[in-house]
């Protein structure tokens, strides 16, 4: 990566780190309120509804969320090699949905079916944002965007990935708390598309817009979720987390020049940067 | 404000007025459908065994809410008995009518800012703002209506009053407002993003009638990108960098190139929605 060095920059580094030290803070301070409160929901579900289960130990482990962190990182890493692997390679899928990322243990059934669809699609959605953005991260020093890699592009790919990767991580809370099965694959629909477009970009622009388009599918999943789920844990999920990735499309859009907030409602079709709300037969 | 209405600044508009109408138009259905769906459900004995159940389940904070409000003798009639249905679905009225508060409290807010003397100049940057606040008064305009349908449509009242909490801080701010500066605007500006935000967000997490979840949603993912764009453009006008607020519509693309790092992320500094400034739904309620 080439960082900036033309000295033309007037805004000063400290000044706005200053202004958003709090920013890792607040990060911590939700991130926990979140994983706590969807695995608690789901605990608390179960005993009202099965008094004599044994509980889901593991969902609230610590341990399990460091578990998780690592399957979204195995996600990215899979996908990057194969998005940076020669053609034979990357025909091949990255990963295999419905292998090792899916199922439902025999005695989940506190969730409806349908929530648990959505969630692991949303899942799904999320751990292709981390490969997307990991893969940027990755072959942005190898010039593949152009000879310079703007640090702002950079510092928003390596916050927007952690984001994401969290943001999995509570979509499988919910699952993982309701005595479902972590969704760690990408979504198998759309993984081998983005790959594809991934290999053919040349630009910061284009980046941009791919990201762009992710987001924006992301968020328009999610809203469109928000008048079919009927769990509370899986409600509080997307209204926590749709907000964030539609902040992530703004900025993208600024980034590119556009007026950030075209819309005046969310979308839910497709758009020249959305692929619209996604269905969850995405992942059957 | 007719430095605003400069060739290029019309075409944002004229771009902006085509994608509202548009928006309005792919919501037509959708609340079509509501008015539709609303009809049905509540002709439906089921529909009320189901609302009971929720009630069960998911709406302690709003009923909790119902009964404070009814407890100081504000809500008249909900004070009396009620079945949970009943309750249940007035909560979400009040819900409806506390968005409206808090949109047409943007609305005056922003509608403010742009007589300002400091937000008619030809600065890139000023007229960036200026813009900013121009489409995003518009955009709460077709917030507030859309909430007030949906209200009306349950059988509330139309509310046409502004925030009941924030309204009298707004008022107290304007002269300072008056004497001060874009920051001023924007700081005012993001207090009001973020609550509209929070209460939206706790909205759907609370609300009984999944049309009414879905209307805050499709919503709450406009304020919410407000709030984004509030955030990085406080952070740069802070950082001295005014050159860098800027759009092609009102001067020139920004220049990837020349934002500082931060600028990646100053934006987005929440990873979930924090819900702490939520108004509870019988705030803004009409009694």
């Amino acid at each position: 990566m080439s960082p900036d060095t033309s000295g033309e920059m007037q805004i000063s580094e400290a000044q706005l780190r200053a202004m958003t030290a709090d920013m890792v803070e607040m990060h911590h301070a939700t991130f926990p309120r979140m994983y706590a409160a969807l695995t608690d929901v789901g605990a608390s579900l179960r005993r009202q509804l099965r008094p004599r289960r044994v509980p889901n130990l593991g969902a609230a482990d610590p341990a399990r969320r460091r578990l998780l962190f690592t399957g979204s990182g195995l996600v990215a890493g899979s996908l990057l090699l194969a998005a940076c692997g020669d053609d034979d390679e990357a025909s091949q899928p990255a990963a295999t949905p419905g292998g090792t990322g899916t199922g439902q243990t025999p005695a989940a059934s506190e969730m409806s079916d349908a929530d648990a669809s959505m969630l692991k699609l949303n899942a799904s959605l999320e751990n292709l944002a981390v490969f997307a953005y990991g893969a940027a991260l990755e072959a942005a020093p190898k010039g593949q965007f152009g000879k310079t890699f703007p640090d702002a592009v950079a510092e928003f790919a390596k916050h927007a990935m952690e984001q994401h990767a969290d943001h999995a991580t509570a979509f499988n809370a919910a699952l993982t708390g309701a005595g479902q099965q972590a969704y760690t694959d990408p979504d198998p629909a759309l993984a081998d598309t983005v790959k594809s477009m991934f290999a053919k970009l040349d630009s910061v622009t284009g980046l941009a817009t791919l990201a762009l388009t992710l987001e924006n599918t992301a968020g328009a999943t999610y809203v469109k979720q928000m008048g079919e789920l009927a769990s509370p844990e899986a409600l509080s999920a997307v209204a926590t987390i749709a907000p964030v990735e539609r902040q992530h499309a703004a900025i993208l859009t600024y980034v590119l020049g556009d007026y950030p907030i075209p819309d005046t409602f969310v979308k839910f079709g497709e758009t020249k940067t959305s692929l619209g709300a996604r269905p969850s037969s995405d992942i059957a | 404000m007719d430095k605003l209405d400069v060739g290029e600044f019309r075409l944002l508009m004229e771009e902006s007025q085509d994608l509202q109408v548009d928006a309005m138009r792919s919501m037509k259905q959708p609340l079509d459908a509501i008015v539709d769906l609303g009809k049905e459900r509540r002709a439906k004995r089921a529909h009320a065994r189901l609302r009971r159940v929720e009630v069960d389940h998911g709406r302690r904070r709003l009923l909790a809410g119902i009964g404070a409000a009814g407890a100081l003798g504000v809500t008249g009639a909900w004070a009396l008995p009620m079945s949970s249905a009943a309750a249940a679905e007035d909560a979400d009225i009040m819900a409806l009518q506390t968005a409206v508060s808090i949109e047409k409290l943007a609305i005056f807010t922003y509608k403010t800012a742009l007589t300002l003397p400091y937000l008619q100049t030809d600065k890139v940057a000023i007229k960036t703002v200026a813009a900013f606040a121009k489409m995003t008064m518009a955009q709460h305009t077709e917030h507030a209506a859309a909430f007030n349908a949906r209200a009306k449509e349950l059988g509330g009242a139309e509310q046409t009053a502004t925030s009941p909490k924030y309204t009298p801080i707004v008022q107290e701010m304007l002269p300072a407002l008056k004497k001060g500066g874009p920051l001023d605007v924007i700081a005012l500006a993001i207090t009001l993003e973020d609550v509209a935000t929070s209460t939206y967000v706790q909205n759907i997490q609370d609300v009984g009638d999944p049309q009414v979840r879905l209307l805050f949603g499709t919503v709450v993912g406009v304020e919410s990108q407000h709030l984004a764009i509030l955030y990085a453009v406080q952070a740069l006008l802070k950082g001295d960098a005014p050159e860098l607020v800027t759009l092609k519509a009102t001067g020139d693309a920004v220049n990837a190139a020349k934002l500082p790092a931060a600028a990646g992320s100053v934006g987005i500094p929440e990873t979930f929605k924090k819900t702490d400034l939520a108004s509870p739904p019988e705030e803004g309620a009409v009694k």
